[in-house]
């Protein structure tokens, strides 16, 4: 155990040595790469932090735009429905309005096709009727029958109303007045006397009487007093026939429209 | 059997003798210079890296974080000293494992040059860092009546260091030594592993001291106190 003195002198040489060949070669080059690494690992980690820091912008600016899309996306929507209902609603409209103007057009049509056949009804009822009627009356026609119309006709002049009797007592009164008699068939002197005696009876005078025959009346007589007149005619009879007719047409009318309605 | 490689010697002129200690320096020397050449001629700083280049890495960072976390300062320089002694005893020990090798840690006179080379690096880091006259405060403090102790300390301390290192790593040669003339066949092969694991326990001793050595001379004062106090307790 000794120390030579000259060996330590250079081990210290050495040493120094040593410290500066590992400096060289180990310490610095080592020390480089890990600094080089380390920063470019903390550049990568910038980079990333970055690019996640964009992708965050990114997204949010996606999710912002999805929003207003979504958003636009409901409006329009909503717009088109309404557009929808209220083009589902004109057209309802136009539709009913449609049906309307048909049903009255089918109804109007109704109606005149019923007037046309109530008048042809009445055409034919009337013709066959004045044709029956004639041909019935032609064959009935004889002195008792129209006795009998001369009478009815005396009894209707008996209870004329007070207006007509009125004007018939005034047309007595006046001498350039007249009271003219027209008959569906020649009436017979007897006829002629019992009319007369009764309007001399119901006018307290005398009045000037024409007598004329009429194809107007159907079996009856009429009496003409200016504007007035009284009469009695099969004519009559007729003319309640057509207004029953017409009563029953109109009873049958709400069946009709109800079904045109459905 | 040579004990020391003091007495091995290759080659004398005049009255200086070139003897196995520098020899086997000298060989350490140019391993660690060639393999440290041939491993960081071709560092990758990026992608993968060779187990080699990782093996210096590690050693490299081992070496930093143990130098902060005795110095708490800035471990690059500090780096290049005290990790060449921790290499070089490292080193130095564990070829012993060699047949023919003895190691130069073996010597006194080697473990005094890295005594003293502590005792210089002492002095040069502390007034590298606070000054010479921060430096050479420290000597008179608390109170001027501790000079004569501070100094002392600063011998013995360095004393202790060549004596601690030469004698373990004397001594390990020594007991396989007498152990293969008792026992040749098992005991020293023990012996010599457990060498290997003093060896290397010898090299972090001697660098640790090192550094805190050399932190307690550089560091500011505010630190001092605390610093020392946590130093020798990890000691």
């Amino acid at each position: 155990m000794e120390i030579n003195w000259v060996t330590v002198a250079a081990q210290i040489v050495n040493f120094l040595v040593l410290i500066w060949l590992l400096n060289k070669f180990l310490y610095g080059p080592i020390t480089r790469a890990m600094t080089a690494r380390q920063e470019r690992v903390r550049e990568r980690l910038a980079d990333a932090t970055r690019t996640q820091q964009e992708a965050e912008q990114e997204r949010l600016k996606l999710k912002t735009e999805r929003g207003d899309i979504h958003k636009a996306k409901e409006d329009l929507l909503s717009a088109a429905r309404d557009e929808a209902d209220q083009l589902q609603s004109d057209l309802e409209k136009q539709a009913r309005e449609d049906v309307e103007l048909q049903r009255q057009a089918w109804l109007n049509q109704l109606q005149g096709d019923k007037e046309d056949f109530l008048n042809d009804v009445r055409r034919r009822a009337a013709t066959e009727f004045f044709a029956l009627a004639e041909k019935a009356f032609a064959e009935l026609a004889d002195e008792a029958f129209e006795k009998r119309i001369v009478a009815l006709f005396i009894v209707r002049l008996k209870t004329m109303d007070a207006n007509s009797l009125s004007k018939l007592k005034d047309a007595a009164g006046r001498k350039e007045s007249s009271v003219r008699i027209e008959s569906a068939f020649e009436l017979g002197l007897n006829e002629r006397q019992a009319i007369n005696q009764c309007i001399n009876e119901i006018s307290d005078g005398e009045v000037k009487i024409t007598y004329a025959n009429t194809d107007e009346l159907i079996a009856g007589i009429r009496l003409r007093i200016d504007s007035q007149s009284v009469e009695w005619s099969l004519n009559s009879y007729l003319d309640q026939l057509q207004e029953r007719l017409e009563e029953s047409f109109a009873g049958a009318q709400p069946d009709e429209e109800r079904q045109a309605a459905e | 059997m040579r004990i020391s490689p003091d007495e091995w010697v290759f080659w004398t002129f005049g009255s200086y003798e070139l003897s196995a200690t520098i020899i086997f320096t000298w060989l350490i020397m140019f391993l660690l210079a060639v393999m440290s050449f041939a491993i960081t001629r071709r560092l990758s700083d990026e992608g993968e890296i060779s187990p080699m280049q990782n093996f210096l890495e590690v050693l490299v960072t081992g070496l930093s974080d143990q130098i902060r976390d005795v110095s708490r300062q800035d471990p690059s320089r500090y780096l290049p000293f005290v990790g060449t002694l921790f290499i070089f005893i490292a080193v130095s020990n564990l070829l012993s494992i060699i047949p023919g090798y003895v190691a130069p840690t073996g010597s006194l006179s080697t473990t005094t040059a890295l005594a003293l080379s502590v005792f210089i690096a002492v002095p040069i880091f502390g007034i590298a860092s606070r000054g010479l006259f921060g430096y050479l405060k420290q000597y008179v403090q608390p109170t001027p009546f501790m000079l004569p102790f501070t100094v002392i300390s600063e011998f013995s301390r360095t004393v202790a260091l060549a004596i601690r290192l030469y004698g373990n790593a004397m001594s390990g040669a020594m007991i396989v030594g007498i152990l293969i003339s008792i026992t040749p066949f098992f005991f020293p092969v023990v012996m010599q592993l457990l060498g290997l694991l003093t060896g290397l326990i010898q090299a972090y001793i001697f660098a640790v001291l090192a550094i805190v050595y050399i932190a307690s001379a550089a560091q500011e004062e505010n630190s001092k106190k605390r610093n020392d106090e946590h130093s020798e307790k990890e000691i």
